[in-house]
Protein backbone atom coordinates (compact mmCIF):
# COMPACT_ATOMS: atom_id res chain seq x y z
CA UNK A 1 0.00 0.00 0.00
CA UNK A 2 1.32 3.41 -0.94
CA UNK A 3 1.92 5.74 1.99
CA UNK A 4 0.92 9.38 1.71
CA UNK A 5 3.11 12.36 2.64
CA UNK A 6 1.12 12.89 5.82
CA UNK A 7 1.54 9.27 6.86
CA UNK A 8 5.28 9.54 6.24
CA UNK A 9 5.26 12.60 8.53
CA UNK A 10 4.20 10.26 11.33
CA UNK A 11 7.27 8.11 10.91
CA UNK A 12 10.09 10.65 10.58
CA UNK A 13 13.29 9.17 12.01
CA UNK A 14 13.82 10.80 15.40
CA UNK A 15 17.49 11.33 14.48
CA UNK A 16 16.39 13.72 11.72
CA UNK A 17 14.48 15.72 14.34
CA UNK A 18 17.52 15.74 16.66
CA UNK A 19 19.77 16.88 13.81
CA UNK A 20 17.41 19.76 12.97
CA UNK A 21 17.22 20.68 16.64
CA UNK A 22 21.02 20.81 16.91
CA UNK A 23 21.15 22.93 13.76
CA UNK A 24 18.77 25.60 15.09
CA UNK A 25 20.78 25.69 18.32
CA UNK A 26 24.28 25.78 16.85
CA UNK A 27 23.70 28.38 14.13
CA UNK A 28 22.60 31.24 16.47
CA UNK A 29 25.43 30.35 18.85
CA UNK A 30 28.06 30.59 16.10
CA UNK A 31 26.40 33.55 14.37
CA UNK A 32 25.15 35.74 17.25
CA UNK A 33 23.72 38.31 14.83
CA UNK A 34 21.24 35.66 13.65
CA UNK A 35 19.99 34.97 17.17
CA UNK A 36 20.05 38.71 17.82
CA UNK A 37 17.54 39.16 15.01
CA UNK A 38 14.94 37.74 17.40
CA UNK A 39 14.10 40.69 19.67
CA UNK A 40 14.47 40.16 23.44
CA UNK A 41 11.66 41.95 25.23
CA UNK A 42 12.22 41.79 29.02
CA UNK A 43 9.23 40.37 30.86
CA UNK A 44 7.48 42.36 33.58
CA UNK A 45 8.92 40.00 36.23
CA UNK A 46 12.48 40.60 34.96
CA UNK A 47 11.82 44.36 34.98
CA UNK A 48 10.57 44.10 38.58
CA UNK A 49 13.77 42.23 39.51
CA UNK A 50 15.89 44.92 37.88
CA UNK A 51 13.90 47.80 39.38
CA UNK A 52 14.17 46.33 42.89
CA UNK A 53 17.99 46.42 42.65
CA UNK A 54 17.87 49.90 41.12
CA UNK A 55 15.59 51.04 43.96
CA UNK A 56 17.98 49.60 46.53
CA UNK A 57 20.90 51.47 44.94
CA UNK A 58 18.95 54.74 45.24
CA UNK A 59 17.51 54.18 48.72
CA UNK A 60 20.83 53.23 50.30
CA UNK A 61 23.43 55.69 48.90
CA UNK A 62 25.88 55.05 51.76
CA UNK A 63 25.83 51.31 51.05
CA UNK A 64 25.03 50.38 54.63
CA UNK A 65 22.95 47.40 53.58
CA UNK A 66 24.05 44.07 52.20
CA UNK A 67 22.43 41.85 49.58
CA UNK A 68 22.51 38.10 50.19
CA UNK A 69 23.01 36.10 46.98
CA UNK A 70 22.07 32.53 47.77
CA UNK A 71 23.01 29.81 45.27
CA UNK A 72 21.84 26.22 45.33
CA UNK A 73 22.80 25.36 41.78
CA UNK A 74 25.62 23.15 40.58
CA UNK A 75 27.19 22.17 37.24
CA UNK A 76 24.02 20.31 36.20
CA UNK A 77 22.04 23.55 35.73
CA UNK A 78 24.93 25.74 34.61
CA UNK A 79 23.03 26.39 31.37
CA UNK A 80 20.51 28.55 33.22
CA UNK A 81 21.72 29.44 36.71
CA UNK A 82 25.32 30.39 35.91
CA UNK A 83 24.24 33.02 33.41
CA UNK A 84 21.56 34.33 35.75
CA UNK A 85 24.13 34.69 38.52
CA UNK A 86 26.61 36.37 36.19
CA UNK A 87 24.00 38.90 35.03
CA UNK A 88 22.82 39.59 38.60
CA UNK A 89 26.32 40.05 40.07
CA UNK A 90 27.17 42.31 37.10
CA UNK A 91 24.22 44.54 37.99
CA UNK A 92 25.14 44.62 41.69
CA UNK A 93 28.71 45.60 40.82
CA UNK A 94 27.60 48.20 38.28
CA UNK A 95 25.60 49.88 41.06
CA UNK A 96 28.38 49.34 43.67
CA UNK A 97 26.01 47.42 45.96
CA UNK A 98 27.67 45.33 48.66
CA UNK A 99 26.80 41.66 48.65
CA UNK A 100 27.52 38.32 50.30
CA UNK A 101 27.24 34.96 48.58
CA UNK A 102 25.91 31.89 50.33
CA UNK A 103 25.91 28.35 48.94
CA UNK A 104 23.79 25.41 49.97
CA UNK A 105 25.47 23.14 47.43
CA UNK A 106 29.18 22.35 47.78
CA UNK A 107 29.82 22.74 44.03
CA UNK A 108 28.13 26.12 44.09
CA UNK A 109 30.81 27.51 46.40
CA UNK A 110 33.50 27.13 43.74
CA UNK A 111 31.29 28.07 40.79
CA UNK A 112 30.08 31.25 42.52
CA UNK A 113 33.62 32.14 43.59
CA UNK A 114 34.78 31.90 39.96
CA UNK A 115 32.00 34.18 38.70
CA UNK A 116 32.43 36.71 41.52
CA UNK A 117 36.22 36.90 41.16
CA UNK A 118 36.11 37.29 37.36
CA UNK A 119 33.57 40.11 37.61
CA UNK A 120 35.33 41.71 40.60
CA UNK A 121 38.49 42.11 38.52
CA UNK A 122 36.46 43.82 35.80
CA UNK A 123 34.47 46.15 38.09
CA UNK A 124 37.29 46.76 40.62
CA UNK A 125 35.44 45.16 43.50
CA UNK A 126 37.61 44.48 46.53
CA UNK A 127 37.08 41.30 48.52
CA UNK A 128 36.12 42.05 52.11
CA UNK A 129 35.35 45.71 51.41
CA UNK A 130 32.72 45.41 48.66
CA UNK A 131 31.73 41.76 48.79
CA UNK A 132 32.25 38.62 50.80
CA UNK A 133 31.91 34.91 50.05
CA UNK A 134 30.27 33.15 52.97
CA UNK A 135 30.80 29.77 51.33
CA UNK A 136 28.99 26.47 51.73
CA UNK A 137 26.60 25.70 54.58
CA UNK A 138 25.27 22.14 54.79
CA UNK A 139 22.29 22.94 57.03
CA UNK A 140 19.63 24.92 55.19
CA UNK A 141 16.87 25.41 57.76
CA UNK A 142 19.12 26.11 60.82
CA UNK A 143 21.10 28.65 58.75
CA UNK A 144 17.91 30.42 57.68
CA UNK A 145 16.60 30.47 61.22
CA UNK A 146 19.92 31.91 62.41
CA UNK A 147 19.88 34.62 59.75
CA UNK A 148 16.34 35.65 60.69
CA UNK A 149 16.88 35.71 64.46
CA UNK A 150 17.57 39.10 66.15
CA UNK A 151 21.30 39.90 66.00
CA UNK A 152 21.83 36.29 64.93
CA UNK A 153 23.30 36.67 61.46
CA UNK A 154 26.97 36.72 62.43
CA UNK A 155 26.42 33.86 64.87
CA UNK A 156 24.70 31.80 62.14
CA UNK A 157 27.38 32.33 59.50
CA UNK A 158 30.42 32.82 61.80
CA UNK A 159 33.18 32.89 59.12
CA UNK A 160 33.63 33.49 55.42
CA UNK A 161 34.69 30.62 53.18
CA UNK A 162 38.37 31.21 53.97
CA UNK A 163 37.72 30.83 57.72
CA UNK A 164 38.03 34.55 58.56
CA UNK A 165 35.58 35.57 61.33
CA UNK A 166 32.87 37.86 59.93
CA UNK A 167 33.64 40.51 62.59
CA UNK A 168 37.06 41.03 60.99
CA UNK A 169 35.65 41.62 57.48
CA UNK A 170 34.94 45.35 56.83
CA UNK A 171 31.85 44.81 54.67
CA UNK A 172 30.25 42.77 57.48
CA UNK A 173 31.05 45.25 60.26
CA UNK A 174 27.55 46.73 60.64
CA UNK A 175 25.57 43.74 59.41
CA UNK A 176 23.98 42.20 62.49
CA UNK A 177 20.65 40.78 61.38
CA UNK A 178 17.93 40.77 58.76
CA UNK A 179 17.21 44.50 59.23
CA UNK A 180 20.62 45.20 57.67
CA UNK A 181 19.83 43.13 54.57
CA UNK A 182 18.64 45.12 51.54
CA UNK A 183 17.46 42.14 49.50
CA UNK A 184 17.78 38.39 49.23
CA UNK A 185 18.46 36.83 45.84
CA UNK A 186 17.79 33.13 45.46
CA UNK A 187 19.38 31.41 42.42
CA UNK A 188 18.37 27.78 42.39
CA UNK A 189 16.95 24.77 40.58
CA UNK A 190 15.44 23.50 43.86
CA UNK A 191 12.15 24.18 45.62
CA UNK A 192 13.74 26.20 48.41
CA UNK A 193 11.77 29.38 47.75
CA UNK A 194 8.92 28.52 50.11
CA UNK A 195 11.31 28.04 53.03
CA UNK A 196 13.01 31.39 52.38
CA UNK A 197 9.59 33.04 52.34
CA UNK A 198 8.24 31.17 55.36
CA UNK A 199 11.27 31.55 57.63
CA UNK A 200 13.00 34.74 56.46
CA UNK A 201 11.23 37.05 54.00
CA UNK A 202 8.02 37.53 55.98
CA UNK A 203 9.79 38.71 59.10
CA UNK A 204 10.59 42.26 57.91
CA UNK A 205 9.21 42.00 54.35
CA UNK A 206 12.77 41.93 52.99
CA UNK A 207 12.60 42.02 49.17
CA UNK A 208 13.11 38.49 47.86
CA UNK A 209 14.24 38.08 44.25
CA UNK A 210 14.03 34.67 42.64
CA UNK A 211 16.11 33.28 39.76
CA UNK A 212 15.12 29.64 39.23
CA UNK A 213 15.46 27.25 36.32
CA UNK A 214 12.52 27.68 33.94
CA UNK A 215 10.93 24.44 35.12
CA UNK A 216 10.65 25.83 38.67
CA UNK A 217 9.42 29.28 37.68
CA UNK A 218 5.65 28.52 37.57
CA UNK A 219 5.83 27.67 41.29
CA UNK A 220 6.76 31.29 42.00
CA UNK A 221 3.81 32.98 40.30
CA UNK A 222 1.45 32.83 43.31
CA UNK A 223 4.22 34.38 45.44
CA UNK A 224 4.69 37.14 42.86
CA UNK A 225 0.98 37.87 42.91
CA UNK A 226 0.94 38.12 46.71
CA UNK A 227 4.02 40.38 46.72
CA UNK A 228 6.16 37.91 48.68
CA UNK A 229 8.54 37.65 45.72
CA UNK A 230 9.57 41.02 44.26
CA UNK A 231 11.01 39.83 40.93
CA UNK A 232 11.59 36.70 38.89
CA UNK A 233 14.17 35.69 36.28
CA UNK A 234 12.84 32.67 34.41
CA UNK A 235 15.73 30.43 33.37
CA UNK A 236 18.03 31.46 30.58
CA UNK A 237 15.33 33.76 29.13
CA UNK A 238 15.53 35.67 32.41
CA UNK A 239 19.31 35.84 32.05
CA UNK A 240 18.85 37.18 28.50
CA UNK A 241 16.34 39.77 29.77
CA UNK A 242 18.76 40.88 32.47
CA UNK A 243 21.68 41.14 30.05
CA UNK A 244 19.46 43.32 27.90
CA UNK A 245 18.62 45.56 30.89
CA UNK A 246 22.21 45.83 32.14
CA UNK A 247 23.67 46.27 28.65
CA UNK A 248 25.92 43.22 28.81
CA UNK A 249 25.45 40.71 26.02
CA UNK A 250 26.92 37.27 26.68
CA UNK A 251 25.53 33.77 26.66
CA UNK A 252 22.05 34.71 27.89
CA UNK A 253 21.39 36.88 24.83
CA UNK A 254 22.61 34.21 22.41
CA UNK A 255 20.76 31.44 24.20
CA UNK A 256 17.49 33.39 24.17
CA UNK A 257 17.78 33.75 20.38
CA UNK A 258 18.48 30.03 20.02
CA UNK A 259 15.63 29.20 22.39
CA UNK A 260 13.15 31.19 20.28
CA UNK A 261 14.17 29.22 17.18
CA UNK A 262 13.95 25.92 19.09
CA UNK A 263 10.41 26.76 20.22
CA UNK A 264 9.46 27.70 16.65
CA UNK A 265 10.79 24.33 15.44
CA UNK A 266 8.92 22.42 18.16
CA UNK A 267 5.67 24.24 17.31
CA UNK A 268 6.11 23.40 13.61
CA UNK A 269 6.69 19.72 14.49
CA UNK A 270 3.68 19.64 16.81
CA UNK A 271 1.46 21.10 14.05
CA UNK A 272 2.85 18.74 11.39
CA UNK A 273 2.49 15.74 13.69
CA UNK A 274 -1.10 16.55 14.59
CA UNK A 275 -2.19 17.34 11.03
CA UNK A 276 -0.48 14.13 9.83
CA UNK A 277 -2.21 12.12 12.54
CA UNK A 278 -5.69 13.44 11.74
CA UNK A 279 -5.26 13.21 7.94
CA UNK A 280 -3.89 9.65 8.32
CA UNK A 281 -6.82 8.68 10.52
CA UNK A 282 -9.34 10.14 8.08
CA UNK A 283 -7.69 8.25 5.21
CA UNK A 284 -7.77 5.00 7.19
CA UNK A 285 -11.46 5.55 7.93
CA UNK A 286 -12.20 6.07 4.21
CA UNK A 287 -10.32 2.89 3.32
CA UNK A 288 -12.28 1.01 5.97
CA UNK A 289 -15.56 2.14 4.41
CA UNK B 1 52.34 22.99 19.37
CA UNK B 2 50.26 26.04 18.55
CA UNK B 3 48.31 27.88 21.23
CA UNK B 4 45.03 26.63 19.72
CA UNK B 5 46.09 22.97 19.88
CA UNK B 6 47.31 23.42 23.47
CA UNK B 7 43.85 24.79 24.33
CA UNK B 8 42.09 22.00 22.44
CA UNK B 9 44.01 19.27 24.28
CA UNK B 10 43.99 20.89 27.72
CA UNK B 11 42.91 17.89 29.88
CA UNK B 12 40.11 19.69 31.73
CA UNK B 13 38.42 20.92 28.54
CA UNK B 14 39.12 17.78 26.53
CA UNK B 15 37.59 15.52 29.17
CA UNK B 16 34.55 17.80 29.43
CA UNK B 17 34.10 17.79 25.65
CA UNK B 18 34.54 14.02 25.23
CA UNK B 19 32.19 13.44 28.19
CA UNK B 20 29.55 15.72 26.67
CA UNK B 21 29.76 14.05 23.25
CA UNK B 22 29.70 10.57 24.82
CA UNK B 23 26.58 11.30 26.86
CA UNK B 24 24.76 13.03 23.99
CA UNK B 25 25.62 10.13 21.63
CA UNK B 26 22.92 8.06 23.29
CA UNK B 27 20.11 9.99 21.65
CA UNK B 28 21.24 8.56 18.32
CA UNK B 29 22.02 5.03 19.48
CA UNK B 30 22.86 3.08 22.61
CA UNK B 31 26.65 2.57 22.57
CA UNK B 32 29.64 1.51 24.67
CA UNK B 33 31.16 4.98 24.88
CA UNK B 34 27.98 6.24 26.51
CA UNK B 35 27.97 3.32 28.98
CA UNK B 36 31.64 3.95 29.83
CA UNK B 37 31.05 7.62 30.59
CA UNK B 38 27.85 6.87 32.49
CA UNK B 39 29.90 4.70 34.84
CA UNK B 40 32.69 7.29 35.04
CA UNK B 41 30.14 9.96 36.03
CA UNK B 42 28.60 7.72 38.66
CA UNK B 43 32.02 6.93 40.14
CA UNK B 44 33.02 10.59 40.07
CA UNK B 45 29.79 11.66 41.77
CA UNK B 46 30.22 9.08 44.50
CA UNK B 47 33.87 9.98 45.10
CA UNK B 48 33.04 13.67 45.07
CA UNK B 49 30.23 13.11 47.56
CA UNK B 50 32.51 11.26 49.97
CA UNK B 51 35.23 13.90 49.68
CA UNK B 52 32.78 16.80 50.16
CA UNK B 53 31.15 15.13 53.16
CA UNK B 54 34.54 14.99 54.84
CA UNK B 55 36.03 18.35 53.79
CA UNK B 56 32.89 20.50 54.00
CA UNK B 57 30.84 18.84 56.74
CA UNK B 58 32.57 16.36 59.03
CA UNK B 59 36.01 17.96 59.26
CA UNK B 60 35.01 21.61 59.89
CA UNK B 61 31.91 20.87 61.97
CA UNK B 62 32.97 17.78 63.91
CA UNK B 63 36.64 16.77 63.65
CA UNK B 64 38.34 20.18 63.91
CA UNK B 65 36.38 21.31 67.02
CA UNK B 66 36.93 17.86 68.54
CA UNK B 67 40.74 17.89 68.19
CA UNK B 68 40.77 21.55 69.28
CA UNK B 69 39.55 20.39 72.69
CA UNK B 70 35.75 20.47 72.40
CA UNK B 71 35.46 16.86 73.53
CA UNK B 72 31.68 17.00 73.95
CA UNK B 73 31.40 16.51 70.17
CA UNK B 74 32.35 12.85 70.72
CA UNK B 75 28.83 12.37 72.14
CA UNK B 76 27.40 12.86 68.66
CA UNK B 77 28.97 9.54 67.54
CA UNK B 78 26.85 7.19 69.71
CA UNK B 79 23.79 9.37 69.06
CA UNK B 80 24.39 9.13 65.31
CA UNK B 81 24.96 5.38 65.56
CA UNK B 82 21.49 5.02 67.08
CA UNK B 83 20.06 5.52 63.57
CA UNK B 84 21.53 2.16 62.56
CA UNK B 85 19.38 0.45 65.19
CA UNK B 86 16.70 0.31 62.49
CA UNK B 87 18.48 -2.73 61.00
CA UNK B 88 17.93 -4.95 64.09
CA UNK B 89 14.69 -5.78 65.89
CA UNK B 90 16.37 -5.57 69.28
CA UNK B 91 17.65 -2.00 68.90
CA UNK B 92 14.96 -0.63 66.58
CA UNK B 93 13.59 1.52 69.42
CA UNK B 94 16.84 3.51 69.44
CA UNK B 95 16.32 4.74 65.89
CA UNK B 96 12.66 5.57 66.70
CA UNK B 97 13.81 7.95 69.42
CA UNK B 98 15.89 9.92 66.94
CA UNK B 99 13.26 9.81 64.20
CA UNK B 100 10.74 11.13 66.73
CA UNK B 101 12.98 14.07 67.58
CA UNK B 102 13.58 14.87 63.92
CA UNK B 103 9.88 14.55 63.03
CA UNK B 104 9.06 17.00 65.80
CA UNK B 105 11.69 19.48 64.62
CA UNK B 106 10.58 19.17 61.01
CA UNK B 107 6.88 19.49 61.87
CA UNK B 108 7.50 22.67 63.88
CA UNK B 109 9.51 24.17 61.03
CA UNK B 110 6.94 23.19 58.42
CA UNK B 111 4.19 24.84 60.48
CA UNK B 112 6.19 28.07 60.73
CA UNK B 113 7.08 27.78 57.07
CA UNK B 114 3.45 27.20 56.06
CA UNK B 115 1.92 30.00 58.09
CA UNK B 116 4.59 32.48 56.97
CA UNK B 117 4.49 31.37 53.35
CA UNK B 118 0.85 30.66 52.59
CA UNK B 119 -1.24 32.91 54.83
CA UNK B 120 -0.36 36.07 52.83
CA UNK B 121 -1.41 34.17 49.69
CA UNK B 122 -4.74 33.18 51.19
CA UNK B 123 -5.37 36.80 52.19
CA UNK B 124 -4.37 38.08 48.72
CA UNK B 125 -6.70 35.56 47.07
CA UNK B 126 -9.66 37.75 47.95
CA UNK B 127 -9.38 40.40 45.32
CA UNK B 128 -11.62 43.48 45.17
CA UNK B 129 -14.11 43.68 42.32
CA UNK B 130 -14.54 47.44 42.76
CA UNK B 131 -11.84 49.56 41.07
CA UNK B 132 -9.60 51.73 43.29
CA UNK B 133 -10.02 55.55 43.32
CA UNK B 134 -8.79 57.05 40.03
CA UNK B 135 -5.23 58.36 39.77
CA UNK B 136 -5.20 62.10 38.92
CA UNK B 137 -4.21 62.70 35.32
CA UNK B 138 -4.98 59.16 34.14
CA UNK B 139 -6.08 59.49 30.52
CA UNK B 140 -7.27 55.87 30.30
CA UNK B 141 -9.38 55.91 33.43
CA UNK B 142 -12.26 53.78 32.15
CA UNK B 143 -9.95 51.29 30.45
CA UNK B 144 -7.87 50.82 33.63
CA UNK B 145 -10.98 50.43 35.76
CA UNK B 146 -12.52 47.85 33.39
CA UNK B 147 -9.25 45.86 33.12
CA UNK B 148 -8.90 45.90 36.91
CA UNK B 149 -12.38 44.47 37.42
CA UNK B 150 -12.03 41.91 34.60
CA UNK B 151 -8.63 40.73 35.83
CA UNK B 152 -9.84 40.22 39.37
CA UNK B 153 -13.11 38.65 38.22
CA UNK B 154 -11.18 36.17 36.07
CA UNK B 155 -8.87 35.39 39.00
CA UNK B 156 -11.78 34.82 41.38
CA UNK B 157 -13.65 32.66 38.85
CA UNK B 158 -10.61 30.44 38.26
CA UNK B 159 -9.96 30.20 42.00
CA UNK B 160 -13.59 29.22 42.65
CA UNK B 161 -13.67 26.58 39.89
CA UNK B 162 -10.32 25.01 40.84
CA UNK B 163 -11.12 24.89 44.56
CA UNK B 164 -14.50 23.35 43.71
CA UNK B 165 -12.78 20.63 41.67
CA UNK B 166 -10.86 19.59 44.80
CA UNK B 167 -13.96 19.37 47.01
CA UNK B 168 -14.36 15.61 47.39
CA UNK B 169 -16.29 15.71 50.67
CA UNK B 170 -19.67 15.38 48.89
CA UNK B 171 -20.92 13.96 45.62
CA UNK B 172 -21.13 16.66 42.97
CA UNK B 173 -24.66 16.19 41.59
CA UNK B 174 -25.71 19.80 41.03
CA UNK B 175 -25.23 20.78 37.38
CA UNK B 176 -23.74 24.17 38.30
CA UNK B 177 -21.21 22.56 40.63
CA UNK B 178 -20.41 19.82 38.10
CA UNK B 179 -19.87 22.40 35.35
CA UNK B 180 -17.72 24.63 37.57
CA UNK B 181 -15.59 21.68 38.70
CA UNK B 182 -15.13 20.56 35.08
CA UNK B 183 -14.09 24.12 34.15
CA UNK B 184 -11.66 24.03 37.09
CA UNK B 185 -10.14 20.87 35.66
CA UNK B 186 -9.67 22.62 32.29
CA UNK B 187 -7.95 25.55 34.00
CA UNK B 188 -5.65 23.08 35.73
CA UNK B 189 -4.85 21.43 32.38
CA UNK B 190 -3.96 24.84 30.94
CA UNK B 191 -1.65 25.47 33.90
CA UNK B 192 -0.01 22.06 33.48
CA UNK B 193 0.53 22.84 29.79
CA UNK B 194 2.28 26.11 30.71
CA UNK B 195 4.42 24.25 33.26
CA UNK B 196 5.34 21.66 30.63
CA UNK B 197 6.39 24.49 28.30
CA UNK B 198 8.72 25.74 31.03
CA UNK B 199 10.11 22.23 31.45
CA UNK B 200 11.02 22.15 27.76
CA UNK B 201 12.69 25.55 28.18
CA UNK B 202 14.96 24.16 30.90
CA UNK B 203 15.90 21.05 28.92
CA UNK B 204 16.66 23.09 25.81
CA UNK B 205 18.64 25.69 27.78
CA UNK B 206 20.85 22.91 29.15
CA UNK B 207 21.39 21.56 25.62
CA UNK B 208 22.16 25.06 24.31
CA UNK B 209 24.72 25.47 27.10
CA UNK B 210 26.41 22.18 26.16
CA UNK B 211 26.59 23.27 22.51
CA UNK B 212 28.02 26.61 23.65
CA UNK B 213 30.66 24.73 25.64
CA UNK B 214 31.59 22.52 22.68
CA UNK B 215 31.61 25.09 19.90
CA UNK B 216 32.58 28.32 21.67
CA UNK B 217 34.48 27.43 24.84
CA UNK B 218 36.25 24.33 23.49
CA UNK B 219 36.49 24.56 19.68
CA UNK B 220 36.45 28.39 19.71
CA UNK B 221 34.50 28.56 16.47
CA UNK B 222 32.97 31.82 17.65
CA UNK B 223 33.90 34.56 20.12
CA UNK B 224 32.55 34.11 23.68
Amino acid sequence: METSLWQRMQTIDRRVIYALLLLVIIVPILVPSLGGAVPIIPSQQSLDFYNTIEGLAKSDPERKKLVIVDGWWAAGTRGENQWQEQAILTHLMQRRIHFATLSFDPQNKTLTQNIAQNLAAKYHYVYGQDYVLWGYRPQFVPTLKGISSPNGLQEAIKTDQNGTPLGQIPVMKDIKDLKDIGAIIEITPTGSLGTWIGLVQGKYNTPLLYAPTAVMAPDAYPFLDSGQVSGLLTGVKGAGDYEQLTGTHTFGTRATGALSLVYALIIVFVILGNVGYHVGRAAARREGQ
Amino acid sequence: MSEYLCHLFAPQLLLGAVGTIAVLSRVFKENRLYRLFEHIFLGLALGYGVEITWTEVLRPQFWDPLVAGQWAWIMTVPVGLMFYGIYTRRFEWMSRLLFGVFFGLAAGTVFQDFSGGFMPQVIKSYKPLVPPPPTPGDHFLTLHAVSFVLNNLLFMTILFCVVLYFLFAFEQRNRFIQGSARTGRWFLMLAFGAIFGSTIMTRMALLIDRMYFLFVEWLRWAKP
